[in-house]
């Protein structure tokens, strides 16, 4: 009776996790209410689309994924929040969608998985990979004892590839405490099934049985000599949804107030198992999770399901004053500011580019206007995306090194934008499309390489308000003045290159002012931000100045923009020597910004990246290109007759 | 302009001081020795790199070698030999250019009025430097709940101590010579067997020599080898140099001559002091006085003591990120307590001397957490210093910077009048 009672469990658990049709899972209003439920992760609470989106921008290095869906057989797309229900409720239509991005197929063929039909970069979905499961394990544990810095890009693509796909397992074994408990019940001691007789096969009926089933036999309690203990506990990780204790996702408010970090899932069942009694608050946040699932296949159920759920999180979330801004989060997410924004920096980019052909005539006019229109919107929405930032987090503006990319960035086209309104010149608005342009299309190419959440917890000493809203703005806007300049002489180039301009015309002078005069502004803001740097050193660990790497960084900007005035007051350099040390002040704003965070020592040692070295040196070599300009044009100038040395 | 020729040799130098083309190569001077100082951090660390590239009078070599592999460029050893003015010889001779150039034969008029005001204030702020650099003490006091200390150690100064510990001294205060780093750490050992020096002091009935300093060592058994400095049976072998100073244990051999020719021979190893480990410091007895001799940090009085009452550690929720480190102290003045908190980015001033919440440990003591919190302890005449010059050069540039915007959008109106 009792075997066949089992069997019955499994295979009615087995036959409605299958059936559950994928529209039910992609109804605009089952993923907006998951969407917007809030979980604690990484000591931060979020919506759970966050959650989801980070996850699939790690794994797939994208924001969407594309699969064959088989209700239709015809190619869809599915977004983070789509992919991660599928994942949880249809994990064996989400293991053949292909997921992990792998950019040298070196790596997978190292494992002994087959590149037949693949591109060098390509995805592979967890079904390919999965008979190479062990090999990639061992590799992975093999490459993790190589220092990060000393590993070669496949092995520590393999190490990635293995922590990605443990993840993932977790992912699609989230509901297994559910899913799977009739099952683990089979091997499990009688003791513990006789205790389940008459009841339904709920995790939240078990764990009181398996406690007192540890209890009373403390020697249980090792998974490794007991498999249905390792069932259990697998079962419990799956629904932690990470390995890692900081991305465990924590989805239910505990009563007391006094208690930050929230309960999950996961960590309701291990702390069960490992002696800890759970509350009754927290069983019955664990039944309400099973009945979501159990809900299933039924749409109306499962959707009401998920709305009973995430209203009780929501309310027990307000009632202890948290999570008020989770709203305001996805809709951020949604809006997708910086997307947008960059759609609008290229526009503008192109409308003015097409103006080159003919500047004078009534049309490149017309385009002008729309240039300004679109950078001035693109501009805004930039802001806008920062200051809700700032809303979230309630704090100011740069904290990671994302966020100086998307500050530099705004401020950037702010700058060009009020160079334009003072000048008329045009140059202005090429200033603030390519600034913007390049500087957004890197916030989104950095966030991918990151795959992390952008808006993270700070460390002790950096929480205060008051230097994060001067010194490090100031800083950034120091950076975001020596890279405007830089893009003033990178133009300035182009168009000695090209002949539109020549050495010392109205035009040239125009744009070496411009230039000079954010020379001037780069170096006010850089010495008064790092001044202000080393007195917050000062006031908060009691030096003012370490020769920090960062702090270099700082104070090499300070010195090139003071090289640049005095030797441009001595007469050293005029026209082509401003422009050129310009773009040396681009070179070492770029090393500062990026390059002094790669290094890996010192108090700012935060932000670092994979690959960062590598652009960083396309950069420079772009660089020393115009610094070969500069030298002809100058050798040019020499050798005219008659000429002024420029 | 006036003929160069006709000037005389100190109106001559008096200009080239002076003169904007000094005051670019010194700041071309600066930006090369911070990059290279930046880049040589990974591999030899902070203090070495600081001393080598800004502390020094003269660089006389640049390791190429380690700078490419900073920026993760594949690169052999390779050491460059140069000689290159050093970071505290630069600032000094900058320091100088700003003071002439830059305030006396400037032109003080209206529109160099905030120029003038920006060079004061970076002249007082690289005097503020020099004094910070010659003056400051800092270092860091570590107490565990429920101590009390009134000592702070240096965090790089090493010294070697010799107090009579027996009979202790009249009025029960602590008393020591002290001899300094600079009068021993050139002792390395080279190939003609070492280098040693001879302390004396008026109030000593001894002699004490020291011989074949080791920046980074162990002691090691002298079973077997052929070393001729083995004391009772130990020898102290040469280590690599760690990047991380703090993290090199020194040592030294001491011998104690008397003045009947006796002598006594000791190792002086950091590790020991810092560990507070049995039985050292080494003690000598002459003339029926106990002293003990040890190699360790300068260690400096603070006018109050501090204890320790309870340390809190905040983490963000679910996470091992520290939010706030928090120590309750009690600071106690002769019979006087006072009841303090001190706290990340909130160190307590007092009598010149700020206490910084630095650092913690927490370690499971038969069964109870034992919490030791570390403050950074600084004295620094120059201590606001800075914060005055920022104001100052803050200002200076906004005149400067606005007056020139303004001129240059007048000019810009006049030249669209002129154009219309």
């Amino acid at each position: 009776m009792k075997t066949l009672l089992l069997a019955l469990l499994l295979s009615a658990t087995t036959a409605f996790a299958a059936d559950v049709p994928l529209s039910v899972l992609r109804d605009k209003e089952v993923v907006s209410t998951f969407a917007t439920i809030p979980v604690q992760e990484a000591g931060r609470l979020k919506p759970l689309d966050t959650l989801a989106r980070y996850r699939l921008l790690r794994f797939a290095g994208k924001r969407t994924i594309g699969f064959q869906n088989p209700d239709t057989n015809k190619k869809e797309y599915l977004s983070a929040m789509e992919w991660l229900l599928v994942t949880w409720f249809r994990p064996e239509l989400s293991q053949t969608m292909p997921l992990f991005v792998v950019d040298n197929s070196a790596a997978i063929t190292e494992i002994g998985v087959s590149t037949e039909g693949k591109g060098k970069r390509d995805r592979y979905s967890y079904n390919e990979i999965l008979p190479a499961r062990q090999t990639l394990m061992s590799k992975m544990r093999e490459y993790q004892e190589i220092d990060s810095k000393k590993r070669t890009a496949v092995q520590s693509m393999i190490a990635n590839l293995g922590v990605n796909f443990l993840d993932y397992e977790m992912l699609i074994t989230h509901f297994d405490f559910v899913r799977k408990i009739s099952e683990d019940m089979k091997s499990m001691p009688p003791e513990i099934v006789k205790a389940m007789e008459g009841k339904p096969s709920r995790m939240t009926e078990l764990l009181p049985a398996v406690m007192a089933h540890v209890k009373a036999h403390p020697e249980a309690a090792a998974p490794m000599q007991n498999p249905w203990m390792m069932n259990v506990m697998r079962a419990a990780l799956g629904a932690m949804m990470s390995g890692n204790q900081e991305l465990s996702m924590r989805l239910f408010p505990p009563p007391a107030k006094d208690i930050e970090p929230w309960h999950g899932p996961g960590w309701i069942i291990m702390g069960a198992v490992q002696g800890k009694e759970p509350t009754a608050a927290d069983l019955n946040w664990l039944k309400q999770y099973e009945e979501l699932y159990l809900a299933l296949p039924d749409a109306a159920k499962f959707k009401a399901s998920v709305t009973s759920l995430a209203n009780n999180i929501r309310a027990a979330a307000a009632e202890r004053g948290e999570a008020k801004y989770v709203n305001l989060e996805e809709s951020y997410l949604r809006a997708d500011y910086f997307y947008y924004a960059l759609c609008l920096f290229f526009l503008g980019l192109i409308l003015l580019s097409i103006t080159w052909a003919s500047p004078a005539a009534g049309w490149a006019s017309m385009l002008r206007g729309g240039a300004w229109v679109s950078l001035s919107i693109a501009t805004v929405l930039c802001t806008l995306g920062i200051v809700i930032r700032c809303i979230i987090m309630q704090r100011p503006p740069i904290t990671t090194l994302y966020e100086t990319i998307i500050f530099i960035t705004a401020t950037a086209a702010i700058f060009g934008l009020i160079a334009e309104a003072l000048t008329r010149k045009h140059y202005g608005l090429l200033i603030a499309a390519v600034a913007g342009t390049a500087g957004m299309f890197l916030s989104i190419r950095f966030e991918t390489m990151e795959g992390q959440d952008t808006m993270q917890q700070l460390q002790a000493v950096l929480i205060t308000n008051f230097w994060l809203a001067t010194h490090v703005p100031l800083i950034n806007l120091g950076y975001s003045a020596a890279m405007v300049s830089a893009i003033i002489s990178m133009t300035y180039f182009i168009k000695r290159l090209f002949g539109s301009i020549q050495g010392g015309d109205d035009s040239a002078r125009s744009l070496t002012r411009m230039a000079y005069g954010f020379v001037g502004a780069g170096l006010f803001l850089s010495l008064v931000g790092t001044i202000l740097g080393g007195i917050w050193a000062n006031y908060s660990w009691g030096r003012f100045w370490g020769w920090d790497p960062k702090e270099n960084g700082a104070l090499m900007i300070v010195l090139m923009c003071l090289i640049i005035l005095h030797a441009r007051l001595g007469g050293y350099i005029r026209e082509i020597g401003l422009h050129a040390c310009n773009i040396v002040t681009g070179m070492i704003t770029v090393f500062s910004w990026f390059g002094v965070n790669q290094l890996g020592v010192g108090l700012h040692a935060y932000g670092f990246t994979d690959g960062v070295w590598f652009w960083l040196s396309m950069f420079w070599a772009l660089q020393c290109v115009f610094l070969l300009i500069a030298a002809w044009l100058k050798l040019r100038e020499r050798r005219a007759p008659g000429a002024v040395a420029a | 302009m006036s003929d160069s020729t006709s000037k005389s040799i100190p109106a001559r130098i008096y200009a080239f001081l002076c003169s904007y083309g000094l005051a670019t190569v010194l700041l071309i001077l600066l930006l090369i020795i911070t990059l290279l100082g930046t880049l040589e951090q990974v591999e030899h660390g902070l203090f070495n790199s600081q001393a080598k590239y800004f502390d020094s009078m003269i660089i006389w070599s640049i390791d190429v070698g380690a700078c490419l592999r900073a920026m993760s460029i594949p690169a052999k050893e390779f050491e460059l030999p140069v000689i290159l003015p050093g970071g505290y010889l630069v600032m000094a001779i900058f320091g100088l250019n700003l003071l002439l150039g830059g305030l006396l034969r400037i032109r003080k008029n209206p529109r160099t009025i905030g120029v003038v005001i920006a060079h004061f204030s970076m002249l007082f702020m690289l005097i503020a430097g020099a004094v910070s650099f010659s003056f400051k003490k800092e270092g860091n006091l570590a107490l565990i709940e429920g101590q009390t200390g009134d000592e702070f150690q240096s965090f790089h100064n090493r010294v070697v101590e010799i107090e009579q510990v027996d009979p202790p001294p009249a009025d029960g205060k602590r008393k020591a010579l002290v001899i300094h780093d600079d009068a021993f750490e050139d002792l390395v050992p080279d190939s003609s067997g070492g280098k040693a020096r001879t302390f004396t002091h008026p109030s000593l009935p001894f002699e004490l020599v020291l011989k074949n300093y080791q920046p980074n060592c162990e002691p090691k058994r002298a079973e077997g080898s052929e070393n001729q400095e083995a004391v009772d049976g130990y020898y102290l072998q040469a280590k690599p140099l760690n990047p991380t100073s703090e993290q090199n244990i020194d040592g030294i051999y001491a011998v104690v001559k008397e003045k009947n020719g006796a002598e006594q021979k000791g190792i002086l190893w950091g590790f020991a002091s810092a560990m507070n480990t049995a039985p050292l410091p080494w003690t000598v007895k002459v003339d029926g006085k106990t002293y003990a001799i040890d190699l360790g940090r300068q260690r400096w009085s603070l006018p109050f003591s501090v204890r320790l009452d309870k340390f809190d550690r905040e983490l963000h929720p679910g996470t091992e990120r520290a939010r706030k480190f928090t120590s309750h102290i009690t600071k106690i003045n002769g019979t006087h307590e006072e009841k303090k908190i001190i706290t990340m980015n909130e160190p307590l001033r007092d009598s010149g001397y700020v206490l910084f919440q630095a650092s913690f440990s927490m370690d499971q003591s038969g069964g109870s957490a034992v919490k030791q919190s570390v403050f950074a302890v600084a004295q620094n005449p120059s201590d606001h210093w800075p914060l005055w010059s920022c104001v100052a050069a803050a200002i200076g540039l906004l005149i400067h910077f606005i007056s020139m915007l303004g001129r240059f959008m007048k000019r810009s109106s006049s030249a669209s009048a002129t154009a219309a």
